[in-house]
């Protein structure tokens, strides 16, 4: 007999506990709203989440399989006078992911024993579907101190970047202190950027510097303002500033824009511009919101689905939904990640934005000294690839992966036929993917996978207007390497949901013996 | 922790604080009066030693308390203490600074406590206070207090390790490490720059094998100064790996005035006299004999001001007439202006009167003998602590770093340590090569174009580097008064013979107007001159017109003088223009001719803000002054 829910009105009903989604629960709770929270998946963060290594596999099988109730997808029934739109979860969360393909890779020479060693020490990986990086000033950082949700989460510094071009890695150097301690620019070339960064992080005290270019390319002006050419460039235009497209598609505004929020994110936590969570990012963060939310009165289930969302027809309103267990629970707002939305609701569109996404298991670091966190940027055409192609590693010191096993993470923008397509070449230069081929060959300085996973990752966007306005639609993980443009939507939907009212206000700390204020 | 807003409290809130802190003092008020009866009475009782804990964690600067808590400890300690109970005490006292340590890092007396305890206890852990240190470092890498409590805990380990190479090596690398993460750390280059001369002479390197690592402090700080040329931390360090070198006093030349019976000797720099320099005659078995008299220096009026200047008389206490003398100065018989100027070796000049026109005064080419003539040779050695080198390649190596700084300029024109660095290097070139005429000319005016770009952009120092141009431009306009002699030593060429000459225009001259002048930094080098032009400049002072003793005009209008000195000596002069300058009163005037020694002086002074007609006109003026005649 399954466990009915005793109070079946709420003020808003959230489904998936993705990072939008889990923000707003946290915050609706903080004020006073009664929140339901639900997740058909049995672990939070759902496209965001991170998943032990069995768990990747299990997630990835559901990817890939075939849904059997395909039948009636569309079928439209009624329920006590109201519309009951039927939900699909498992088929509208394959809409977002394509050409996912994974491999083992033998370890000396014995492939068989790969996936029952990795499912051995499966516990011990916290891997991200969308993995990103929390900038040290930023939108989330600032939302994480001031709501108290920092204190249940462990970060550590991101300070490492490299850059390849002419075959070679460079560290590239990002602050101050990167720039004087660099060995592998000249002085004069120190000069040019260090130029260039000052200016940058202050460029709105000196429009004369850029005025002339403002409708001029970002590259443009880096070139013939700063006179910062060659490798130089690159590390400027994909490390720093951190572009994920064509570079000639940056104007200079918006080139400013970007390098100056790295800039400032730079030397608030030693000498990083990003901190990367413990335990995997994704869910982790969304977690701590979700606690938030608990701590103020929600209610939590998970690996709970949703059958029907129920339509007022008259007002178009939401009005409540029917669960898995058939019980009938009403709200005013429904919050909802795309996934449990009705498929009439979705129409597949070829220009969301889609990342190709490689989620790779090493026994090496690629580079020497990175620390627990690194990120690797090949600009265009280097490997072959039309945009730029970032690889975030991470080792057992950010908790993701066991000892002696490092973890990257590859991502550009879709170009090809598929994700490996996009991401192979680039693969290719950090570890040795031919180990079977040429035993000769083989070097013994780069690392060897031991599993890859590849899939295109979808920024799926829904406009209907035939959604009724009280549900919200939380959005989709971007391409970006950071939460920002995510919580900035967060607070925007708290924003229309209740006007007026304090987005996460910080709870009443227990540590804290501030007398003076009563 | 810099540029923060204050944020003004709310007066509920600022009500609340007062009331909160008013309890809070008068308790520590109590404590501390309690405590104060108990010093005073000399109670050294664990009841006192409570007290004095409660006050120093809360006020670790009241020092008398933390005197007051050591004679608790040594009165303590006295009482048949064991060895193990003498650790225990102050090793629990070591907890407690730990403590206090931790609210205030930067307390003199905290660590002045430590440092007691520590000399005082029976067996002190300086490995475990390194590495306290080191920690107390990394919270803060700019902690001065911090760095100087390294110090000292790094001088006792090597006292008691052998292994100090080791343990300066280490050191070393930890400044590196500190730099590495933010190089704008004053203490941490000045640890280096205490560290490397160590290093260099632990590791036993000959000259060729220092190079290497003093190369690559010059590539480390330039690194620096590329990545940001406004944090004035590296410069400095680079200013410090150049060095100052020490730059000698020289004597311009001497002569015998046979009329007076006086022997004048120029210096081309101010020296205090410490012993009187040696005059003496060579009897008919050339044997050296002293001759009796005093010496004074033309300068000043009091007589310690005497014996402080750049030129020297010597009057000899009796009347009869040398053909020739000889005067000798001992470095040691001297004080320099400054430490970084020195006389080097011993110095024997030779004055001879010559034989026609024995009645007439005559300067003369002095015949410089030094006894020690390694001064400036080949053997020369610059920076001795750090990297012996020779003059060439000292050359060598500021021509390098001015070709570094100049291409970082390019760049950074408006970057004021840049220039300041150019002047630095510039001005060591000049001063320990030598350099013929033409390129200590080029020196110069690139001094001057540089010191005119810092007077623009590093306005709070306008005076410094006006006062520094005035010093090139200077130096420029006397070039031609200087040769090199065969040994090397400068002289002043006096051209001139002609010094009675009845033709103005006949006599020594010198003319330098409209040049922005603020200063005459070596006046002794104008000894000769007679008639002497500097308006139109930036003169704010005349007191450099007394070592031109043989002047017999002087013209300084349009200047920015306000007052009259150090002419009152000048028993020649004729003629003395102020035209036009910042005199704001007839005292200003009349204080400089009080003891007026010359004859019949013409004074102008119009266009000074004191004169007005009526003013000139009631004036008496006192007999002595009688020979002055105001000009309007």
């Amino acid at each position: 007999m399954p466990q009915l829910l005793e109070v079946t009105e709420y003020d808003v009903i959230i489904l998936g506990t993705g990072f939008i989604e889990s923000i707003l629960a946290g915050a609706l709770a903080r004020i006073g709203k009664s929140v339901l929270h639900l997740d058909a998946n049995n672990f939070y963060g759902g496209n965001w989440s991170s998943l032990n290594f069995k768990e990747l596999l299990e997630w990835t099988r559901s990817i890939q399989g075939v849904d059997e109730s395909s039948a009636n997808e569309n079928s439209q029934e009624r329920i006590e006078g109201k519309k009951a739109l039927m939900t699909n979860f498992t088929k509208i969360r394959q809409q977002a992911y394509s050409t996912i393909e994974y491999e083992f890779y033998p370890i000396h020479e014995q492939v068989d024993d790969v996936p029952a060693i990795l499912l051995k020490e499966s516990k011990r990986y916290n891997l991200d579907l969308a993995p990103k990086m929390v900038p040290c000033r930023g939108e989330l950082i600032e939302l994480l101190i001031s709501s108290g949700v920092g204190r249940y989460l462990e970060f550590k510094a991101m300070d490492k970047t490299y850059i390849y071009s002419a075959d070679t890695f460079d560290k590239v150097p990002c602050s101050k202190e990167d720039v004087f301690t660099n060995q592998s620019i000249s002085l004069i070339e120190k000069r040019k950027l260090m130029r260039f960064l000052t200016f940058a992080l202050d460029y709105t005290n000196s429009p004369d510097t850029y005025k002339d270019y403002e409708e001029k390319s970002f590259t443009t002006l880096l070139i013939e303002k700063f006179k910062i050419d060659g490798k130089l460039l690159l590390a400027v235009l994909y490390t720093i500033t951190l572009i994920r497209t064509d570079a000639n598609e940056i104007n200079t505004i918006q080139g400013l824009e970007k390098t100056q929020s790295y800039l400032k994110s730079l030397g608030r936590y030693g000498n990083a511009a990003f901190l990367v969570g413990l335990y995997g990012c994704g869910n982790e963060i969304a977690q701590g919101f979700c606690r938030i939310c608990a701590v103020y009165g929600g209610i939590y289930m998970l690996d709970h689905s949703v059958k029907h969302l129920l339509i007022d027809e008259n007002s178009n309103k939401f009005t409540g939904l029917v669960d898995v267990n058939d019980q009938q629970i009403s709200s005013t707002f429904l919050v909802s990640s795309i996934d449990y939305l009705p498929p009439i609701f979705l129409k597949e569109d070829e220009h969301w934005e889609t990342t190709s996404r490689a989620i790779v298991i090493i026994d090496k670091f690629i580079h020497e000294e990175s620390g627990d966190a690194s990120l690797t940027v090949y600009p265009p055409e280097t490997v072959k690839n039309k945009y730029p192609v970032t690889v975030l590693q991470f080792s057992a010191g950010t908790q993701t992966c066991p000892e002696d096993r490092y973890v990257l993470y590859l991502s550009t923008k879709a170009n090809g036929q598929s994700a490996k397509e996009d991401l192979i070449n680039a693969l290719d230069k950090l570890i040795n993917l031919s180990v079977n081929k040429d035993e000769d060959i083989v070097s013994d300085t780069k690392p060897n996978p031991l599993f890859a996973l590849f899939y295109r990752h979808k920024k799926r966007v829904v406009s209907s207007s035939e959604i009724p306005e009280n549900i919200i639609i939380a959005s989709d993980p971007d391409s970006s390497l950071d939460f920002e443009e995510a919580t900035i939507q967060a607070r925007q939907y708290f924003e229309k949901m209740c006007p007026g009212e304090e987005f996460l206000p910080a709870g009443p700390d227990p540590d804290d013996e501030d007398e003076f204020i009563v | 922790m810099h540029g923060r807003k204050r944020v003004k409290p709310t007066a509920e809130v600022e009500k609340l604080r007062k009331e909160k802190e008013a309890s809070k003092i008068k308790e520590y008020n109590g404590i501390v009066a309690a405590c104060l009866e108990k010093k005073n009475k000399c109670e050294f009782d664990n009841e006192a030693f409570i007290l004095t804990t409660k006050i120093l964690s809360q006020n670790p600067d009241f020092y008398t308390i933390w005197n007051f808590r050591r004679s608790i400890l040594l009165n303590e300690i006295s009482e048949d203490c064991s060895e193990e109970e003498k650790q225990q005490k102050f090793s629990s006292e070591l907890l407690f600074l730990q403590e206090v340590f931790r609210h205030n890092p930067k307390s003199y007396w905290i660590f002045n406590h430590r440092q007691w305890c520590l000399d005082t206890m029976p067996n002190p852990d300086w490995k475990s206070e390194l590495d306290l240190v080191s920690k107390m470092l990394d919270m803060d890498a700019r902690n001065f207090h911090g760095w100087n409590y390294r110090r000292y805990v790094i001088s006792k380990l090597s006292c008691i390790d052998s292994n100090a190479l080791n343990l300066s090596k280490t050191e070393f690398d930890f400044t590196t490490a500190k730099i590495n993460q933010n190089f704008s750390n004053y203490s941490a280059w000045h640890q280096r720059s205490k560290l490397l001369p160590k290093l260099v002479e632990d590791e036993q390197l000959g000259d060729q094998g220092k190079k290497p690592l003093i190369d690559q402090e010059f590539e480390l700080v330039k690194s620096a100064f590329y990545t940001d040329p406004d944090d004035q931390s590296a410069w400095l360090y680079h200013w410090w790996l150049i060095g100052r070198e020490i730059r000698h006093i020289s004597i311009l030349g001497a002569y015998y005035d046979s009329q007076n019976y006086q022997i004048i000797l120029a210096f081309d720099d101010e020296i205090g006299m410490l012993t009187p320099f040696q005059v003496a005659y060579k009897n008919d078995t050339s044997q050296l004999n002293i001759v009796e008299g005093h010496w004074r220096s033309v300068s000043g009026s009091s007589d310690v001001d005497r014996m402080h200047g750049s030129v020297w008389i010597f009057t000899l206490n009796i009347e009869s007439g040398f053909n020739e003398l000889f005067v000798t100065v001992k470095p040691e018989w001297i004080v320099p202006s400054n430490s970084e100027v020195k006389l080097v070796s011993n110095i024997q000049m030779h004055c001879q009167l010559p034989e026609q026109n024995k009645d007439t005064l005559i300067l003369m080419p002095p015949q410089t003998v030094a006894e020690n003539t390694t001064i400036l040779s080949t053997a020369s050695r610059f920076r001795e602590d750090i990297l012996p080198m020779t003059m060439h390649e000292r050359i060598n190596l500021l021509k390098r770093e001015i070709a570094t700084v100049k291409e970082l300029q390019e760049i950074e024109p408006e970057s004021k340590w840049c220039l300041q660095t150019l002047l630095i290097l510039l001005r060591e070139l000049k001063y320990i090569s030598e350099l013929n005429t033409e390129e200590s000319k080029n020196i110069d005016e690139e001094v001057i174009t540089i010191c005119g770009q810092l007077i623009n952009i590093d306005k709070m120092r306008t005076k410094r580097f006006e006062d520094l141009r005035s010093r090139a431009i200077f130096e420029t306009a006397t070039n031609n008064l200087i040769q090199v002699s065969p040994n090397a030593q400068q002289e002043i060429i006096f051209r001139d013979n002609r010094l009675f000459m009845s033709e103005k225009s006949q006599l020594p001259t010198f003319t330098l107007t409209n040049r922005n002048l603020t200063i005459i930094p070596t006046p002794s080098i104008l000894l000769h001159i007679r008639i002497l032009d500097l308006s139109y400049n930036k003169l704010t002072s005349t007191i450099f017109l007394s070592n031109l003793i043989h002047l017999q005009e002087a013209d300084l209008r349009d200047n920015c003088i306000s007052s009259i000195n150090g002419v009152n000596n000048l028993r020649f002069l004729r003629v003395l223009n102020v035209q036009s300058n910042l005199i704001e009163s007839w005292e200003a005037v009349r204080n400089g001719f009080v003891k007026w020694q010359g004859g019949e002086c013409k004074v102008y002074v119009s266009g000074n803000s004191f004169i007005n007609e009526s003013d000139g006109k009631k004036l008496k003026w006192e007999k002595e002054m009688d020979k002055i005649e105001f000009c309007y």
